[in-house]
């Protein structure tokens, strides 16, 4: 599976149409499946976040793992995803190497 | 934005959490985000202030503001919305999928954001607009929704947020929306 590093598209992921460039970006040069990675990626909004995520989730029959992100971007990916019918699977590791997995 | 890395270090190197930074970074993207989409691309400031003491919280202030045309007229120039009093237009803004663009569009998030952020906290978000406020306050349980007089006639949006270091709770999309029914419920 490809992994996008979401880390260039910057530290703070908020604005909707910086999140529509990088779907655009993304799905231009990416065979889906792809997995997000948000390694040093600080914060994520709702708009950009429903502009990938979302987005890249109903290429790929409706899942999307999602790798490295921080105790609030889980809540923030938790909150985009309510009321959809998209599965968010969650991967991250901390620093003793354990990983933790869950689904939404 | 690099403004957002270096507010990053220099919150670092005072001590707050990365849970902080991360929800400072959330939310004041969304304010930001607001500003450019519907005031119509005018400046918009904002200011950060930090407190702690010994052997106590760290806190972290944002005000953040725009001179566009205020929530309620923005709110209520959309057919489906011209039927509210402009204090209802204020508050339904915060609900989730409410927008001044078409629900076509499937916008209207940030504000749901910023109260989930505030209430999952624990702290309080103060906005003005259009000459009048609205005070959350989510710091005792139960929270309180109160009117506030606005502190200047000047127009556009100012939002005062706290945050405090302290980890985010997960509040629903839902739960926002269920208090602010409740609440307008009540008018």
């Amino acid at each position: 599976m490809n992994v996008i590093k979401m880390n260039e598209f910057g530290s703070t992921l908020t604005d909707r149409e910086d999140g529509k460039k990088a779907f655009r970006e993304i799905s231009g040069r990416s065979t889906f499946p792809v997995a997000l990675d948000f390694s040093d990626v600080v914060s994520l909004g709702s708009s950009f976040g429903e502009e990938v995520i979302l987005k890249i989730a109903s290429l790929q029959g409706g899942g999307i793992a999602i790798l490295n992100v921080n105790h609030v971007i889980k809540i923030s990916i938790t909150r985009i995803i309510e009321d959809t019918s998209i599965r968010v699977s969650f991967t991250d590791s901390s620093e003793g190497g354990k990983s933790r997995q869950g689904i939404v | 934005m690099p403004v957002f890395d270096d507010i990053y270090r220099s919150l670092k190197t005072q001590g707050f959490s990365k849970d902080l930074c991360a929800s400072l970074g959330w939310t004041l993207g969304e304010l930001a985000d607001n500003t450019a989409t519907h005031a119509g691309g005018v400046p918009c400031y904002f200011m950060l202030s930090s407190t702690s003491a010994p052997a106590s919280r760290k806190f972290l202030t944002l005000t953040i503001g725009d001179i566009g045309v205020g929530i309620p007229a923005a709110i209520r120039s959309k057919e489906k919305y011209k039927g509210l009093k402009n204090y209802e237009a204020l508050l339904s803004a915060f609900k989730s999928n409410v927008s001044s663009w078409g629900d076509e569009h499937k916008r209207g998030k940030g504000l749901n954001d910023v109260l989930a952020i505030s209430k999952g906290n624990g702290a309080w978000v103060r906005t003005e607009s259009n000459n009048m406020g609205v005070f959350f306050d989510f710091r005792a349980d139960p929270y309180t929704i109160r009117p506030r007089s606005a502190g200047t006639e000047q127009d556009g949006t100012r939002y005062c947020m706290v945050l405090i270091d302290t980890k985010l709770e997960l509040v629903s999309k839902r739960e926002i929306d269920g208090m602010l029914d409740n609440y307008l419920g009540q008018l």
